[in-house]
Order: C-alpha cells, then structure tokens, then sequence
C-alpha cells in the first residue's frame, strides 16, 4: 500500500531527472572521424558562415581532395573571425584580418597531426606577410585607421616577432590612404605596391600611375616610389596577388584598375610591367597589353608557374560592365610573360570569385582550386601544360580561403 | 585573471594577473515621500533617485583586448511615480501604476594616443600616433527614457476575472563624439518608442482548475539611421523609422490532479521588443543594428509541481518543467572571438528543448536545502544563410543547420543551503547563514559540431561557492551582512569568455529610517 503511494509521489520527479539525464548524456556523445595515416596531406582552410553572419574557419587535412566530400565536422583546427591564409615551407599561416590583428601557423607535428605554433599580435591587422628569408617571414601593418607604416620580422619556426620598423605613412604618400595590394623583396630591395583609395568612400581617383614603393631591404628603409603612366595602379582591393617573381629575380607587376576589384574608375588599360633583377626602376621596354590579348578584359588573380608561365583568373566582364568589389566572373587561363600569350582553360567552369587571395595550390604541374557552382563547391584539379580540368571533389563550406599540401 | 601576456607583438606568456583598471565608483540617493492607505489612494508615492557612475574599462568582449585609460562615466536623475489603489471606484476593481522617467547623460572617454597596454599594466608608446586604445573616442549621450506601467485587475466573481495592463517606453538619445565632430551616425535622431497593451480573462471552474486566456498587441517604433551601399559610389547614411505591430496571445492551465501534485501546462504566441541599447549601441563595446527587429516564437511548457510533508517538520517541493520554443529572428549577441566589440542581432530560426528540475527542502523554519537543474538545447534550424559581401552575394546552404548555437551554456545548475535562526542575542533579531554552489557545464564559443573538439575554444566547466552571513536586529531595522563570492577562488567565465573577477568579500550595512 505504503510502497506504491510512494511510488507514485516520486514517478514523477524521477522521470524529469532521467529525463534530463538522458539528454545531457546523448548530447555529449560525438563522433570523430577516423584519422588517417598520410605523409602528404592537402590542407584547405574551409570558411563556414553562421546564421549569425560572422564566418569561422577551419583548416582540415584531407588525403584525397578529388573524390567524395570534404567537411570540417569534427575535425580541423578552428579560427573564428576573417583569415587569410598562405604557405611558407611546410607551415600554413594565417593572418587575421578586420577585427582580428593575430597571426598563428600551423604545421603538421611528430604525430603527424596539424597543430598550431606561435601566436603574435599587432596594434592593426597585418595588411600581408612575405618571405624574406628561409628563416624570416616580413609582416606589414597599413591601415587607413593608423598614421603609421609598421614592418615586423618574424621568425618562421618559432612565429615570434624579432623587430619593428615603423615610419608615418606621410613619407611615402601624403594622398588619402594608401591601400596595399602586394609586396616582393628581390635581392636587396623591398618593392611594395598600393593604390590610392578613400577610405570613408572608398572612391580611387587616382588611376592613371602605376606606383610601387621601394625600400632597402633587409634595412627597410624608404627609398623612393617608382611609377609607371604606361598603366594603372599595381594590383587591386585585398587580392594580394600584383607583383611576382620569376626565377630571374624579375618583377612582373600587374594593373587591372577594374571596378569588380575594388576601383571605383579606370582611366588606364589594364597590363604587365617588370622591375629587372637588381634595378629600381620599371623597364621601359617591356609592356605586356594585357587587354590587347584579352579584348579588353583584366587579369585579377595570378600564381606564379615557373618558366614565365602564370596561372591566371580572369574576369569575363568588360570594366564598364563589371559590379563593384565583385571580383567576377572569372575564368581561369595560363599566361606566359615572357611570351606575351593567354590561354584559357575551357574545362573550368566560369566562376565567382571571393574578393581576396586566390586560394589555389600549385602541386606537381597541377593547380588545385575550388570552383562554386550553382549546387555547392567543387574541387578543380588543373594541368596547366595540357590545358585541362578535372572536377574532385564537393567542398562542404561556404567558401575555401586556403588549399595547401604538408610535407611531414 | 588568467589572460595573455603581450610583449611588443608576442604573446610571450599566459599569467595570473591582477585587474589594474577596474575602479568602480557608483553612488545614489533615494528619497520616497506620499501618502499610504489614504481615501483616495492606497499608496501615491513621489520618489527621486540620483545616481553616479564612473569605471574604468578593463577589457572589451573578450580577454585579448586589454585597456588602461578608457573611461566610461554617467549621471541619472530619475523622477517616479507609484500609485495603487484596491476597490477603485468599484468593489473589485483594483488599480496601479508606476511611472518613472530617467535622465541620463554618460560619457565614454579614449583619449590616450599611440598607447597601447598590456595584461601586466605595461605600456607600448607610437611616437607620432594619434590612434586610440579602441579607437580615439571623447563620445558624450544623452539619454531620456520614460516608461509608464499600467494594471487593472477586475474580479467579476470567484470564477472569472478580468486583467487589462498597459505599458510605453520612450527612449531619445543625442549623441556627440568630440574626437570625431562630424561622425555622420551621430547627426541623426535616435529614439525607441515601445507600447504593449495586454489584455487577460482568468477563468476558475473549480478549485483544482484554473485557465487563462491572454492577448497582447505590441507596436514598436524606432528612429535611427542607417548605412546604405556600403563602398558603392552610392554609399550614403539615411534616416530610418521602422514601425513593427504584432499581436501576441497564448492559454496557460493548471490542474490539481492529486491534492498536492499540480500539472501546469501553457501556450505562448510571444515577441519580444529590442531594447534602446540593442538597436542604438553602448557608445562603446556595442555596436547599432539599426535592422535589428523583435523577436517571435512560439512556447510550450508542460510541468508538474509536487508539494507534500512527512508529519508537519518535513517539507518537500518537486518541480519539473518541459520547455520547446520555437523561435524567428532570436535576438542574439554575436560576439566575434577576436574583436572587443560585439553587436546584437536576429538569428532566422531556431529551436529550444529544455527541461529543469527543481527540488526544496524545508525543516521547519529553520533549515532549508534546495537545488535546480537546466538543460536546455537551442539549435540553429535556418536552412540557409545570407551572403552580405559583394562577391557570391545572396542565400547560401548554413553548413551548421542542427548545431548548437554558440557562447551558450546549455547544462546548468545551482544548489543552496541555509540555517535561519531568531532572537539571537537580542528579541527580535534574525541570523540568516546560507551557502550557495553554482555550476556550468563547459560550452564552445563556436558552432558546436566544425572543428576537432581539442582546437575549438571552449568557456570550461565552472563551479563556485558563496557563503553568505548576516544579521538583522530590530525586525529589521538595522542590518548587517558579511558575503564571500567564490570562496575557492575558481575561474568563472561570463558567457563572453570574459573572466569575472576572483574570490571577493563584500559587506554591506543598511538602516531603514
């Protein structure tokens, strides 16, 4: 009698604690994909966005990136916030951006497991990093929001910063702002590119001089700008892909002033420049007319091959038809300096790009991008000596901000 | 503290630290005068409340952000006006209001240039920089809010009953940054006008069965400004006014279905309005969202409660509460691990399921003991999410449908104790001593399910302990209080991965006149 009285005066507490038991139980129940035993990972930084609208990052090792699907569940190591990611030797770094003013690498460990070394902060945003050396990586802060130029080296194994250069921003222009595209040090000299770009209107109305400031290097003191009304500015809006370097120490120097990448007019035809190994100055007698080749149309993204071949994206829109900071559509081609040729590649879809640095990897005559397509992401594998492309694998995120290989 | 050492740009250590800019000095004066159990009212009271702030800020959202000189300070004086009164003209009818209007002006002060500190409280100096800790700031609001409450409640007969209740909020801000004259934001009006007007109908068959049936019509009218295409050559910042009406309603019941055990259920169509400082911002830390709009869902609770003695010392209280909401546009703080500055917005669709138990023990008057338990899961549902930037513009696939919403504790709980003894010492006096433990399961500043678990950040699992004495005499005219928060000196986050302050003594002494 007594007995089940009582037990239906507890029934019910009971089953509300089991009840909450149970749920606490099953939810920390996970699961964890199986790691893999692979000396040459891919890595891809995959950038999710939240409902809330902010984007957080994963960068996740991958053994096949050509088949099935690549996610970030339960595996990757995790940054929230805007990155930007690039590769020197065998670490991936990641620079925040907007908000986040760190920088950390990543690199694969004894256990073969991607773990993260070094943690650096600056007062702003690191505007790129370049490498100066097998030992030294070179940082730049330039913000419209800050009065100064900072240059900090850092040291590629330990990620720790070892000086400061700075200067105020009035040295090297005293037009409103200066807005880095890129930067290259050959031999002993820093070239850094910039356009002039309001920065409450974000209006460009300085577009008819390419503009390139130089700086000894490793001292890094400011030499002088060189320019160039042959063409435009140097590079465009957060691309971070305006100069580069062939194996002769040649600096090629692309201007594309186009509004899809940030210009908000163009009064210059888009084209190549070359700063000569060991010079400071622009050659005068080269000029590739990018858009004689092309129809009128502007190169906004390049990985340097080897051999003067150049992987390139290229945006299909005329300027004047081009949506501002769109930065597309693109199509993907091989330009050859040395030979003054495009040639597009046909198996690549023509895409949307994301406005920042061209997440590709160049691995064994094969670049390796993500392409978004109406149903999702795919992986592209691209032989640039052939011309031709094949799609690997869908990418579960919302854009991929990094693709790389590890060597362990 | 525990946070980040910072030496030029490396993080060179991670350290116990002192707060070494935290000064917080807050003082106010009360005054209440009226008439009580008059004729003509059962309370008019005139009360006036003056009040002084003044901080210094430590850190902003989260613990990378460390400051030495940024000051926030304020001064409200604060007019009210109760009024109550039962049988109102007629038996039944029963009346009160309260009104107060609050004037407020604040300023938010950084003013340092080129400095930048460290957790250590030491300093970085940018010769020729004119930059700001945050960002160069001399920013001075005005703020006027009013707001007004309203009830009738009208017994008919001990079956049904009538409650009509309606409430305003004005809120006006004039803001100026001296730093900044001409910040285009700050040139335009900026005012929340929130009314709600509710209506309910108690309806009591019996003695075991009680219903209510409820309404509420909210309209909300809010003036700011807005930026429009950003970085566009049509970039331009316009007045906003956005007008919201919606209507509410939902049924709550409960059922005695043994004398001591009562089943509760309820249904719940409900919005809820942003406040001044979600649309308009702290000046600060909090940025505006000038869209952000109220927030709508749809609540079911279903719970129990089971009160019952063992002879007449031993008493007993069981609670257990079912909870699934279904919620558009959740008013959020997105916090962003990396920034100090935080804003609120509207997250599309979400789910809850939660479930809280609650247990309480008394003996006699002396001992009780009690303890509660949440568990709650809010899931993001939203199928897709909007790109804003320009390039991919548009809705794409959310990647975390299903998942956890972030910087949310979703397992928690608390458990008290306390001894209560009278005439100690003196006739009249009363010894309270009680004893407070809390507990937070540790949850992740992200998503929850992206990521390896050991890579994700998380805000760890936290407990504390208080201890609470204190000492009335007088019934309570005079009286005395001695408090230990986090008595073991445990690390407790807030939910922005904000460290709160370590073990602290705290006594307080009152005197009613």
């Amino acid at each position: 009698m007594c007995s089940i009285k009582l037990a239906r005066q507890w029934a019910l507490p009971i089953l509300a604690l089991c009840a909450t038991v149970f749920f606490t139980s099953c939810v920390s129940e996970d699961e964890v994909p199986t790691p893999f035993e692979e000396e040459n990972p891919y890595v891809l930084s995959l950038a999710v966005q939240g409902s809330d609208g902010g984007f957080t990052y994963y960068t996740v090792p991958f053994e096949d990136v050509m088949s099935g699907s690549l996610s970030a569940v339960g595996q990757g190591i995790e940054q929230p916030g805007y990155y930007d990611f690039t590769q020197f030797g065998n670490t991936i770094y990641s620079i925040g951006g907007l908000d986040d003013i760190n920088v950390v690498g990543m690199t694969l460990g004894e256990d073969g497991e991607l773990t993260q070394i070094g943690d650096v902060s600056f007062t702003n945003s690191l505007a790129d990093i370049v490498k100066a050396d097998d030992n030294t990586l070179l940082g730049l802060e330039l913000s419209s929001s800050s009065d100064m130029v900072k240059f900090h080296t850092i040291d590629i194994n330990t990620v720790s910063v070892t000086g400061t250069k700075e200067l105020p921003v009035s040295e090297i222009t005293d037009l409103k702002s200066p807005s880095y595209s890129v930067m290259r040090i050959s031999g002993d000299h820093l070239f850094l590119s910039y356009y002039i770009s309001d920065p409450t209107s974000y209006e460009t109305d300085y577009t008819d001089t390419a503009r390139v400031a130089v700086f000894s290097y490793p001292e890094l003191e400011f030499q002088k700008i060189i320019k160039d009304i042959r063409t435009g500015p140097i590079g465009g809006f957060n691309v971070k892909s305006g100069l580069i370097k062939d194996e002769n120490g040649d600096i090629y120097a692309l201007s594309h002033s186009n509004p899809a990448n940030g210009f908000s007019q163009t009064t210059k035809d888009g084209g190549i420049l070359r700063i000569n190994s060991g010079e400071t100055a622009f050659d005068p007698d080269y000029f590739f007319d990018i858009e004689e080749v092309t129809g009128g149309k502007n190169v906004a993204h390049l990985i340097y091959l080897g051999n003067g071949k150049v992987y390139a994206e290229i945006n299909m829109a005329d300027n004047d038809e081009q949506e501002r900071w769109s930065d597309g559509p693109l199509k993907s081609a091989v330009i050859d300096l040395y030979n003054q040729t495009v040639t597009y590649i046909e198996d690549v879809p023509e895409h949307a790009g994301s406005g920042r640095r061209l997440a590709a990897l160049y691995d064994e005559n094969f670049i390796y991008l993500s392409i978004p397509e109406d149903n999702g992401i795919y992986v592209y594998r691209i032989d640039v000596e052939n011309h031709t492309a094949t799609r690997g694998a869908a990418v579960e995120a919302n854009f991929v901000a990094g693709f790389f290989r590890l060597n362990n | 503290m525990w946070a980040p050492i910072r030496e030029g740009n490396n993080i060179t250590d991670t350290a116990e630290v002192e707060r070494f800019h935290d000064r917080y000095r807050s003082g106010t004066i009360k005054m209440e005068t009226g008439w009580v159990n008059q004729k003509f009212a059962d309370n008019l009271l005139f009360g006036i409340l003056a009040s002084s702030n003044d901080k210094e800020v430590q850190t902003g959202a989260t613990m990378n952000s460390v400051y030495g000189g940024i000051t926030r300070n304020s001064q409200s004086v604060i007019p009210t006006l109760k009024y109550s009164k039962e049988n109102f003209f007629v038996e039944g009818l029963n009346v009160s209001l309260y009104s107060a209007y609050n004037s407020t002006k604040s300023e938010v002060i950084d003013t340092l240039r080129g400095v930048t500190y460290n957790w250590l409280g030491e300093t970085a100096y940018t010769p020729g920089s004119e930059d700001g800790e945050l960002s160069r700031t001399y920013t001075t609001m005005n703020d006027d809010d009013f707001n007004s409450q309203l009830n009738a409640g009208y017994v008919i007969s001990p079956h049904h009953s009538f409650a009509l209740n309606y409430s305003l909020s004005y809120f006006h801000r004039k803001i100026f940054d001296a730093e900044n004259p001409d910040k285009i934001e700050n040139l335009f009006p900026k005012s929340l006008n929130k009314q709600v007007l509710g209506f309910a109908y108690k309806f009591n068959p019996n003695k075991k069965w009680s219903t209510t049936l409820f309404g509420k019509f909210f309209l909300l009218k809010a003036e700011t400004s807005k930026e429009y295409d950003f970085a566009l050559e049509t970039q331009r910042t316009e007045a906003i006014l956005s007008k919201k009406e919606d209507i509410g309603y939902g049924l709550a019941t409960s059922y005695f279905l043994l004398p001591k055990l009562q089943l509760k259920a309820s249904y719940e169509h409900a919005y809820r309005m942003p406040w001044a400082t979600e649309i308009f911002g702290d000046g600060l830390f909090i940025q505006p969202n000038p869209d952000l709009g109220p927030e709508q869902s749809d609540n079911v609770n279903v719970g129990a409660a089971y009160r019952f003695m063992f002879n007449t010392d031993h008493q007993f209280t069981l609670e257990s509460n079912f909870i699934y909401r279904d919620s558009k546009d959740l008013i959020y703080q997105v916090v962003k691990v990396s920034s100090p500055e935080t804003y609120y917005d509207n997250l599309s669709e979400t789910h809850t399921f939660g479930v809280e138990g609650n247990i309480q023990y008394l003996w006699r008057e002396t001992l009780h003991l009690g303890g509660n338990i949440t568990f709650q899961n809010i899931t993001d549902q939203a199928d897709f999410v909007y790109n804003e930037s320009y390039t991919n513009t548009g809705y794409q696939r959310n990647y975390q449908k299903g998942y956890r919403l972030p910087n949310t504790p979703y397992f928690f709980g608390n458990a008290n104790a306390g001894l209560t003894f009278k005439n100690v010492l003196t006739r009249g006096s009363v010894l309270n001593m009680n004893y407070y433990f809390n507990f937070v399961e540790q949850y992740f500043l992200s998503w929850a399910e992206l990521g390896s678990k050991d890579s994700k950040k998380v805000i760890p699992r936290q407990t504390s302990h208080n201890l609470e004495l204190s000492y009335s005499l007088h019934q309570g005219k005079y009286n005395i209080s001695v408090e230990c928060r986090n008595l073991t000196d445990a690390r407790l986050y807030d939910k922005y991965y904000l460290q709160k302050p370590g073990r602290a003594f705290y006594a307080k002494l009152r005197y009613v006149l």
